[in-house]
């Protein structure tokens, strides 16, 4: 075994881990290259800062629009990218999914009662956003809901409509002074400096730091981190913390986003990509589940696909569990959870995404998952012993190499 | 008497009839003509007496197996149970029609009456014909009356008009100009669109139990009844328009399709009159009561029973914009019998329930109850679903309204602020609010949603409640004229001015519609309209089928009546002499009839296409 005294990691013995790193910082040397190509040859697609004076143009636009529709006594509507049509998402290696181009919209009618309740909720966010970027204040989803709960009903019209507008707008949420509340936590070996000026530390502690709701306006990233892993589920990072995986490993920054990640601690792991340029792996269940949320990491959501410059890491790599190890490490039997129909149908269903097309391993580990028709949480490894997952797996996977 | 007559005539044909034809085949309709012709005139009794000369007559294959001589004994029995005299042949001075040279089955008849008890008669004969024709549409009902020379004269018949099956041979007429007038209300709410159908659901069948002293007299078989339920006019089209059901109309009709009324001389219903034998109505914010007059304009069938429906808003205030709708419901009886192998309903057993109708379906009354509910039940759902759909467009506006009201106020930006005003010309953000806030309900209540299942055709802005019911039914012998036809279809093309606007959703209109039109338009494009000399077509159209108001022209002014008819010498055949009155309701003609002053009565002419229909006085009709 490589590793020495907690805090001080012979780190020599990590050559894939370091070969890893220099494939990935080739690679961004490459794609540097291609984007200055393509940004002389054609429009820049870098991202810019987006002036309130733009947000509040682009609001009233909107509202111009009606009331020109209105005047030529024509029912008014908002036309909305069919955001979740994967007929409007494609698949790039180095970006993940993005919408096209020319992609299919929707009407939202004021005129229907369909989708009249709709129009007048997005006029109203409209109004609302207007308001806080006048006035430079930030709200939160959570506090736009609170704000009149009988007229939105239920978080997720709020969260729908504020992605809409975004997308709409062709304006990033975070510039609409909307915040997503957080949920994600972080640890390790990282300190960064809040818009506010509020220094922060993560570094290893029982407590680990909640990911920062305005990721955009932090800055003095410093860490020294080898790695950032990403843990799927709340249990498992603080299980890793008891374990003080963070001090075993030293130096690597662990974060969570505690099941399907938010945007936030999303966004905050590109930061952690853009910044310091260190291989990202991922520690998820071995169920259809966990690949799903890795995915969403790695090359983001349908929904958010209009944002996936700013969201993906496509060099997010998957560290476990992987079906593999379950027959590799002998895992028993009862510590395996048989797939669901709904699993199933998930699994044959991810199997044809297009990214899976550039993913032979992960494929294959798929096709392992579907034939053996189980899956295995990430503590099915405390079946070996309870704290496998910290001092032998994930050691061993990452000093030689385990990931897919 | 005249009336009564009349009816049972025409109950006995059409039941002998269609009790051929289920000998024949079973569920085939009736095809043929039949006509009625009533002759007023003079009489020889008395200044106070009219002698009515009442011919029936049919024709078609439907008379072609029946033995002539059985008939005519049966009818001569019935006809002397009313103390009516007969003859076979026509008499001297009845209404001509072509179908008298061929008819296979021609009686007269003659009564001397007073001028107010014939006017009644003829309007019931009329109503009845009108209301027996909505379910045999493939029969040509010709009804016309002479007064001294001047004629009214209708055609009742399907044959152009869609209708839909219900059981048995019966269909139902689905034109929904039959069911209600709804011009007034369209026209001040400057929508000139509407479905021309109506669009029944139908229940399932119920078995109705035979009582006591029913099978006691000797009826036998089994006795269903099947209803269906629709919303007249339709609104499918504008969605977004309040709308209220002011009134149920219900239809009863017999196992041949011939109408039974609960009215009449000490007639009532026990089972009708309990309106929550039909519907929960307060669960649909509704209260009913019982109409005990259910008489309505002349040109729509009648109901049998009728119900006026009070809407119960709450504390909502009342949309002066809300149009009112008519649940009709119609209610078909079956008839069977298995132990007989040849169709056994006959007028015996149409007498026979007609008088214990009540009993019947008091003895049925939950089935019954069950049957009706669940059909107008579907109908309102649907009904209350519109209008929650409405309370959402409702609820959405001031929302809508607040947040524009929140950007254009705050806003900075002067050109943004000042193009809003201009757009709307209005000086200030409160005018602006304001405007934005009619405009949106305007464009709002006037959303026109396509649907492949209606009908639409153009109601004319400026026309004549009246001549809404009268423009597609063609008059006695007359064949719609393709100007005609296309008229009314091509309107559809030419939008209106709130339709402009519309343009995608115009688009959105079905294809086979368009088609239709198209067609209709390559078909009318030689043969352009002619303007009759008197003024445009649409009040004339109204006036040839206003027979009240010429009856009550001729009954009150005869010699108004030969002034017309010395002034049609001078003109043209195919003019009809009309009245342009407008005491056309049933009370005016009532008091006409009882002598009171009659209102002004003005002549118009009708362009009528052949010559043959109408002619003066004296002209020996074809």
């Amino acid at each position: 075994m490589s590793l020495s005294l907690p805090g001080v990691t012979d780190w020599s013995a990590f050559t894939f881990l370091d070969h890893h790193r220099t494939a990935l910082l080739q690679s961004i040397k490459e794609e540097s290259r291609e984007e200055t190509r393509i940004e002389e040859t054609g429009p820049s697609n870098n991202i810019r800062e987006i002036t309130c004076s733009e947000i509040l143009g682009a609001i009233e636009n909107v509202i111009q629009d009606i009331v020109t529709s209105l005047a030529r006594n024509k029912a008014p509507v908002l036309t909305l990218v069919n955001r979740s049509d994967w007929r409007n998402i494609q698949f790039k290696d180095s970006v993940g999914l993005q919408m096209i181009s020319h992609h299919t919209t929707r009407k939202i009618k004021s005129d229907c009662p369909k989708s009249a309740t709709k129009f007048a909720l997005i006029l109203k966010m409209l109004s609302v956003i207007y308001k806080m970027v006048q006035d430079n204040t930030y709200a939160t989803k959570r506090d736009i809901y609170y704000s009149d709960t009988l007229l939105f009903g239920s978080q997720s019209v709020v969260d729908n409509i504020v992605n809409d507008i975004s997308c709409m707008l062709k304006i990033p949420r975070r510039s609409l002074h909307i915040l997503s509340t957080t949920k994600g936590c972080i640890s390790g070996n990282l300190s960064y400096t809040e818009e506010d000026g509020t220094k922060v530390n993560c570094t290893c502690n029982a407590t680990a730091v909640i990911v920062p709701s305005n990721v955009q306006g932090i800055r003095n990233v410093i860490t020294d981190a080898k790695f950032i892993l990403i843990v799927e589920k709340d249990a498992t990072f603080q299980r890793l913390l008891d374990d003080d995986f963070c001090n075993k490993l030293s130096p690597c920054i662990m974060i969570t986003g505690k099941g399907v990640p938010d945007l936030n601690t999303r966004l905050l792991v590109r930061k952690l990509w853009d910044t310091c340029h260190i291989p990202i792996f991922t520690l998820m269940d071995a169920d259809p589940h966990g690949i799903e949320i890795m995915c969403i990491y790695k090359y983001g959501s349908v929904s958010m696909s209009f944002e996936a410059h700013h969201l993906t890491v496509p060099a997010i790599r998957w560290l476990g569990l992987l079906p593999s190890d379950i027959e590799r490490l002998n895992i028993p039997k009862d510590a395996l959870i048989p797939l669901t129909k709904r699993d199933q149908n998930k699994l044959a269903s991810m199997q044809k995404r297009p990214y899976m097309a550039c993913q032979p391993m992960w494929k294959k580990e798929m096709e392992i998952m579907a034939a053996s028709k189980m899956k295995a949480e990430i503590q099915a490894l405390m079946s070996l012993s309870s704290d496998y997952l910290s001092r032998v797996y994930l050691p061993n996977k990452l000093q030689f190499g385990g990931w897919i | 008497m005249a009336a009564a007559a009349t009816r049972t005539i025409l109950e006995y044909l059409i039941i002998r009839f269609k009790s051929e034809k289920e000998r024949q085949m079973k569920g085939l309709a009736l095809e043929g003509i039949m006509l009625v012709s009533i002759n007023l005139s003079d009489s020889t009794y008395g200044v106070s007496q009219l002698q009515c000369i009442t011919t029936i007559a049919a024709a078609g294959s439907f008379c072609s197996k029946i033995p002539n001589d059985q008939i005519w004994k049966e009818m001569d029995g019935m006809l002397a149970e009313l103390s009516v005299p007969w003859t076979r042949p026509l008499m001297e001075g009845g209404c001509s029609h072509e179908l008298l040279d061929s008819a296979s089955l021609q009686l007269t008849f003659k009564l001397h009456e007073r001028p107010g008890v014939l006017m009644m008669d003829c309007l019931a004969v009329k109503q009845f014909i009108h209301k027996t024709s909505m379910v045999h549409p493939k029969i040509r009902f010709h009804y016309c009356v002479n007064m001294n020379g001047i004629m009214s004269a209708e055609t009742y018949c399907g044959d152009k008009r869609e209708s839909t099956c219900v059981l048995n041979g019966i269909k139902l007429l689905t034109d929904r100009r039959h069911y209600i007038r709804v011009v007034d209300s369209l026209v001040s709410c400057g929508s000139n669109f509407l479905c021309d159908k109506i669009h029944p659901v139908l229940g399932r069948t119920v078995n109705l139990l035979i009582p006591h002293e029913v099978a006691e007299t000797g009826f036998t078989g089994e006795l269903e009844f099947i209803p269906a339920a629709a919303l007249c006019p339709c609104l499918k089209l504008f969605p977004n328009q309040p709308a209220k059901i002011a009134a149920v109309s219900i239809f009863f009709y017999d196992p041949t399709g011939l109408p039974i009324s609960f009215y009449g001389k000490g007639k009532s219903s026990l089972f009708f009159s309990d309106p929550s034998n039909l519907a929960e109505w307060e669960k649909y914010n509704y209260s009913a009561t019982l109409d005990s007059d259910p008489g309505q304009e002349e040109d729509q069938v009648s109901p049998d029973v009728r119900y006026k429906l009070h809407w119960d808003r709450g504390s909502q205030e009342d949309d002066p914009d809300t149009w009112e709708q008519t649940l009709l419901l119609f209610l078909f009886l079956h008839y069977s019998d298995q132990f007989q192998d040849k169709p056994s309903y006959d007028f015996w057993a149409r007498r026979m329930i007609a008088s214990h109708l009540d009993q019947i379906l008091l003895c049925s009354q939950q089935a019954v109850k069950r049957g009706a509910q669940a059909v107008i039940d579907t109908v309102l759902e649907e009904h209350c679903k519109r209008r929650k759909n409405q309370q959402r467009l409702k609820l959405s506006l001031p929302v809508i309204l607040g947040a524009i009201s929140n950007v254009v106020s705050s806003s900075t930006n002067s050109q943004f602020r000042r193009e809003c005003l201009q757009s709307l010309q209005v000086a200030d953000t409160s005018e602006l609010m304001a405007a934005i806030q009619t405009a949106f309900e305007n464009v709002t209540q006037k959303r026109l949603m396509p649907s492949g299942t209606c009908n639409i055709t153009k109601v004319p802005e400026d026309a004549n409640p009246a001549q809404l019911a009268a423009c597609d039914l063609p008059t006695a012998g007359q064949k719609p004229s393709q100007e005609e036809v296309s008229d009314s279809i091509s309107s559809v093309d030419s939008e209106p001015a709130f339709l402009l606007g519309k343009a995608d959703l115009w688009e959105e209109m079905s294809e086979t519609k368009r088609r239709k039109t198209a067609n209709m338009e390559n078909n009318a494009s030689g043969a352009p309209e002619q303007e009759p000399p008197g003024g445009s077509q649409e009040g004339t159209d109204n006036l040839m089928t206003d027979f009240g108001s010429q009856l009550c022209s001729c009954l009150w002014c005869p010699k108004d009546g030969a002034d017309a008819s010395m002034f049609l010498g001078e003109r043209k055949e195919g003019y009809t002499a009309v009245s342009l009155s407008e005491g056309r309701s049933n009370e005016n003609m009532w008091q006409v009839g009882q002598g009171r002053h009659s209102p002004e009565i003005k002549l118009g002419l009708s362009k009528r296409e052949e010559p043959n229909m109408m002619a003066p006085k004296g002209h020996v009709l074809q």
